[in-house]
This record gives C-alpha cells, sequence and structure tokens, in this order.
C-alpha cells in the first residue's frame, strides 16, 4: 500500500516522541551536501548565505538526519524563512531518502536540540552540587 | 387575460421570486462564508503551527509542564473547532479524529494522550497547509 502523507506526518510525530522519551539519541553531524549543477548553481551556491546545521540518529538499522538551513537575509524579498529537512543518509552522507516537507520536522529540530542541552542533566547536577 | 388568470400567474410568480430570493440568500451567505474562509485561514495556520511548537516544548518535559500543556491544548481545541464551523460538516471531516483526541486528553491527562493530541495536531496544520496550497493554485 502507498504511504501517504498523513504517514509521513505520523512518522515524524513517532520519531519526535521517541526524541523527547530519549529513546533515539541524536548527534551532531554535517548537513547534506546540496546538488550543484552547472555554472550558474556552481556561481549561486558561492553567494549563498543558508547556515546549515544537522543531527543525525541511528534508529531501526537506519541512518537518520535532521537539518536546518537558517537563511540569514533574503535582499529585497525580507528575511528567508528556515528551511528544515529530514532525510535517511547513507555512510558517504548522502541522503538516501528525503522526507517531504510536512508538518512537524520543525519541531522534531527543536526536540532535538532540547536533548543535545540536556537540561535533566544538568538541572540534577545542580540539586546534587 | 380575465382576473382569476392574472391571480394565478401572480401566485405562481410570487412563488419563483420566492425562491429565487431563497436562493440568492444562500449564494451570499456562501460566499461571504468563502471570503471569511479566505481571509483566516492563513493565520489559522500560524497560530495551529506556533501552538503545535509550543505544545511540543512543553511534551518535552511534560510531568512539569502539563498545567500549561493543558492551556495551549484548550486554545488549539478551540482553534479547531472554528475551523470546522468555517469549513462545513463536509470538509471539516478531518478534524474529528484531532477533537476527538482532545475530549480523551480532557478526560485523562496522561503523557500518551498528550503526545496523541499533539501528532493528531500536526495532521491538522498539514492538512490546513494543503488546503492553502489548493487555493493559492485555484483562486
Amino acid at each position: 500500500m502507498a504511504l501517504t502523507q498523513e504517514d509521513f506526518v505520523g512518522a515524524v510525530a513517532k520519531l519526535n516522541d521517541l526524541t523527547r522519551r530519549q529513546v533515539i539519541k541524536w548527534s551532531p553531524c554535517d548537513p547534506p551536501r546540496r546538488a550543484v549543477t552547472g555554472a550558474i548553481g556552481l556561481a549561486l551556491s558561492g553567494l549563498s548565505d543558508e547556515v546549515a546545521q544537522a543531527f543525525e540518529a541511528f534508529h531501526e538499522g537506519r541512518i537518520v538526519r535532521v537539518s536546518r538551513y537558517a537563511g540569514q537575509g533574503g535582499g529585497i524579498l525580507g528575511l528567508k524563512p528556515d528551511r528544515y529537512i529530514l532525510d535517511v543518509r547513507d555512510e558517504d552522507g548522502n541522503a538516501m531518502f528525503e522526507f517531504p516537507g510536512v508538518a512537524g520536522i520543525s519541531d522534531l529540530f527543536q526536540s532535538v536540540r532540547t536533548q543535545r542541552l540536556d537540561i535533566e542533566g544538568f538541572i540534577k547536577k545542580l540539586v546534587a552540587g | 387575460m380575465d382576473l382569476v388568470g392574472l391571480s394565478y400567474w401572480s401566485s405562481w410568480a410570487s412563488l419563483i421570486s420566492l425562491a429565487v430570493a431563497a436562493w440568492n440568500t444562500y449564494l451570499i451567505l456562501r460566499i461571504k462564508a468563502g471570503i471569511v474562509l479566505n481571509v483566516t485561514l492563513e493565520p489559522m495556520l500560524i497560530r495551529l503551527k506556533e501552538n503545535s511548537a509550543e505544545l511540543n516544548r512543553q511534551l518535552m518535559y511534560y510531568e512539569v509542564n502539563h498545567h500549561r500543556f493543558s492551556e495551549v491544548a484548550g486554545i488549539c481545541e478551540a482553534d479547531v473547532k472554528a475551523l470546522r464551523r468555517r469549513l462545513g460538516f463536509i470538509k471539516s471531516r478531518f478534524v474529528r479524529g484531532p477533537l476527538r483526541s482532545m475530549r480523551t486528553f480532557r478526560r485523562d491527562r496522561s503523557a500518551a494522550n498528550a503526545q496523541v493530541v499533539y501528532a493528531s495536531l500536526l495532521q491538522v496544520c498539514q492538512h490546513v497547509a494543503n488546503m492553502l496550497e489548493e487555493r493559492r493554485i485555484t483562486g
């Protein structure tokens, strides 16, 4: 049976839940390489002002990666909104499957960042110390 | 034409004019509802996204944040109900599941039910985003 958009939204929500419950542990990694094609693409890639941040986790035999591209400024059109990408990568860092841009990926990224902060450990150390 | 014939035709004309007036009223109400929906759909989506992000933050340490989660979930429920009213019975079928999960959460405010509320709200956000995209294309 074909996957529906609801399935992807549900999968992102489930990943988020597992992240919050510390079942999945994320670590920083390199963001996915963007495909640059032709001379114009190569020239424009140098002008890109996006700052990328990515985290990866090993789950169910696959490497899942969530990345954020934060636009610094959008010229005459104003600020560029942040873009979030969730993909499954291979050992070389190439994205093998990219999730569609469904709701919840930005929330997942925030949960990963909060997990990396380890607020619980910090509070427990403060209380114990 | 005699008076009896004239009265017969005028009765029919008044009935037809009544039907036309009712049809016009229906069209005016439909256009008004369409305008309200078009104007409010995007702010509604932004609000739902902001609230889902807030719910996600509160879920992180749910045991200490459950009061705030309940507050935001209540706001979300009001927004989803407004969406149901504006979309009408048929088009708003997708909000039944989320509203059911919110009712369940009100009875039992466990972390598992809170997670279901958050996940179902994401589905609503996705549906509204799709509708907005379709409306941008079709006008």
